[in-house]
């Protein structure tokens, strides 16, 4: 049941984009097209997820070690390198997906949601089960942001704007909105 | 073959370096993150056995207590539902009881919210004196992090022992939201909504921390009676 | 005619601002802007790693192998932010607290690795400085004007010092809209400001 509440939370309640801030750029960045928007969601989500799972391992490891402040350096080169291998193996092994993925996964590596992630999880002392769910919990999170974001980015391109709103500005002030609105999950869910 | 080698070694000095300069710097702040952690609870405990301006207990007592326990490692002590209770536990003698000062957290919105609150024992009764909330780090800014201000924490304490064994909880729990915040502490309930507005993950889990701190503290004065 | 030094420190003001014509370091600037001395102390921390990294990789530059500088930029970077994150929890602790998850996650701030990979592996250590400290210098202010206009509007006060107080709060300044709201409106100000200036170089 914790876990089902974990994933739901950092999915709606305490969604990372909107109410944590984090995943900023390449939600600002990739979210002018649907197509772009769902193809990062997915590689996110899946270098969430199995990057949470390895930095886990070596969290225990460093902790048993005491030698938790290097932490922050051990993650980093650990999400860097995952990238580097997935990036490498897609490219051999299945050229379709390296196609429409690929080009996402060097963004990957600085999107500070998969860095953040890996720290909140080793923060609050999540068991390796609850890092997974609240892992996925981010990415799919994510994922919906941009998805939502990125149609209403879509229909924006047909309107005439004041030219100094155009970009970023509008972007931010519907994130803005989104946010108010992603506010309305508080407190559904009691821990 | 001789290229990836020679890759692999110079990437291997770098996080070798690296990891080294970051050992000494490790080494030489230690020492002023354990005083500044000392000096943090420190701060905290003083603040609960605060009695309108003056200190319950003596300075230099405080002062020793607390620097023998913080090396301590923290340990888990007692667990309810919703809170647990950590080590350290400081018990102090005053006039016509003791007051222990305890320590326990709940889960806010991202993780811990650490709450160090003191309780007067007396004649078999137990009173809530003062709290202080000293982790919230991970709580939303704006939001959760509103706890941090001494007018939300206020509402808080003190709560009598007919409150405490009502169960504390945050006035919207109780359906409760009209009250004053002087009438609800009597009844256990803590009026917060309208200094935190929005927010109820944070102050549920410092009420939640006060429960399960209420709670041992029970069991743990019924055996000493014993 | 100004020269090279002076120019290298101060585009990251106006002209190159990180925040709000560059739009990098988004998530620190959103997260940490609720009070004016929050942004500072964000924006402080940042430009210390900044200066330090910049130094040390244009320093070496000619030693790094083209093929792996990122990782190594990497470990550099996260090398530095450990250590202020270190110093920071030893002798400023309240607000090491309250910045908390955001200073490990100084590491992926584009500006610090955008500004490795872009100015400080192609120039001399001297100028690599300037463009650190500018850049950062350039960021600590977006991020303190922001906490400002937030702070202001949401608490009613500057700096924890009262303004106006009680008198006059929307409330919703200091929760995550009005993060995005705030720079929306100050983005698009500066646009607006760059546009003037365009205008006014073409009609000369």
């Amino acid at each position: 049941m914790k876990i089902f509440l974990i994933l739901l939370s950092a999915m709606l309640v305490n969604n990372y984009v909107f109410m944590r801030f984090l995943g900023i750029c390449p939600f600002l960045g990739v979210s002018k097209k649907m197509d772009t928007a769902i193809g990062m969601g997915f590689a996110a989500t899946f270098v969430l997820v199995m990057s949470s799972i390895i930095s886990w391992f070596i969290d225990q490891l460093l902790i048993s070690l005491g030698l938790e402040f290097l932490r922050t350096i051990a993650f980093i080169l650990v999400i860097a390198s995952f990238v580097q291998f997935v990036e490498l193996f897609l490219k051999k092994n299945n050229p379709n997906l390296y196609e429409s993925l690929g080009i996402f996964l060097p963004l990957i590596t600085t999107n500070c949601i998969i860095l953040g992630v890996a720290i909140i999880n080793s923060m609050s002392h999540y068991n390796l089960l609850e890092t997974i769910f609240n892992a996925l919990g981010a990415g799919l999170g994510f994922l919906l942001a941009l998805v939502i974001f990125s149609a209403i980015r879509e229909r924006l391109e047909l309107y005439d704007l004041p030219k100094p709103f155009e970009g970023l500005p509008i972007a931010l002030l519907i994130a803005s909105l989104l946010s108010l609105a992603f506010m309305g999950f508080q407190g559904m869910i009691k821990l | 073959m001789k290229e990836i080698m020679k890759t692999g070694l110079t990437l291997m000095i770098f996080t070798l370096v690296a990891g080294l300069a970051l050992g000494i710097v490790y080494q030489l702040t230690k020492e002023p993150i354990n005083s500044a952690e000392l000096q943090n609870m420190l701060k905290a405990v003083e603040f609960v056995l605060t009695d309108k301006g003056n200190l319950m207990v003596d300075k230099q007592l405080i002062e020793k207590r607390v620097s023998d326990v913080v090396k301590q490692e923290e340990k888990e002590i007692f667990k309810t539902e919703k809170g647990v209770v950590l080590t350290p536990v400081i018990k102090f003698q005053i006039n016509g009881g003791d007051v222990y000062v305890l320590k326990a957290y709940g889960i806010g919105y991202g993780g811990k919210v650490i709450t160090v609150a003191s309780f007067l024992v007396r004649n078999g009764r137990i009173d809530l004196h003062a709290i202080k909330v000293i982790e919230y780090s991970q709580e939303t800014p704006g939001l959760g992090a509103k706890i941090a201000e001494e007018k939300s924490q206020e509402r808080f304490y003190p709560i009598p022992y007919e409150g405490l064994m009502n169960g504390v909880k945050v006035d919207k729990d109780a359906g409760k939201t009209g009250l004053d915040p002087e009438t609800a502490k009597k009844a256990g309930i803590v009026k917060i909504s309208d200094v935190m507005t929005g927010a109820t993950i944070t102050p549920r889990a410092v009420a939640n921390s006060i429960q399960a701190m209420f709670q041992y503290l029970k069991t743990e004065v019924k055996n000493n009676a014993q | 005619m100004p020269s090279k030094s002076w120019k290298e420190f101060s585009k990251g003001f106006v002209v190159e601002n990180p925040t709000f014509v560059q739009a990098l370091g988004m998530c620190p600037t959103l997260a940490t802007t609720t009070s004016a001395k929050n942004g500072f102390g964000m924006g402080l921390a940042a430009t210390a790693v900044l200066v330090m990294s910049n130094i040390v990789i244009s320093l070496l530059r000619k030693t790094v192998p083209e093929k792996i500088r990122i990782p190594i930029f990497i470990t550099i970077i996260a090398s530095f932010v450990t250590i202020v994150d270190l110093l920071m929890h030893a002798f400023v602790y309240d607000l090491w607290k309250t910045l908390g998850l955001f200073i490990p996650l100084i590491v992926v701030n584009c500006i610090i690795m955008g500004r490795a990979e872009a100015f400080a592996s192609k120039n001399n250590v001297w100028y690599s400085l300037l463009d650190g400290l500018g850049m950062g210098l350039g960021f600590t202010a977006s991020l303190t004007l922001l906490g400002a206009i937030r702070e202001l509007l949401g608490s009613g006060t500057l700096f924890d010092i009262t303004i106006w107080g009680k008198a006059f709060n929307v409330f919703i300044m200091i929760l995550p809209p009005g993060a995005y709201l705030t720079l929306g409106l100050l983005a698009a100000l500066f646009a607006f400001i760059g546009m003037k200036r365009k205008e006014r170089g073409n009609n000369k």
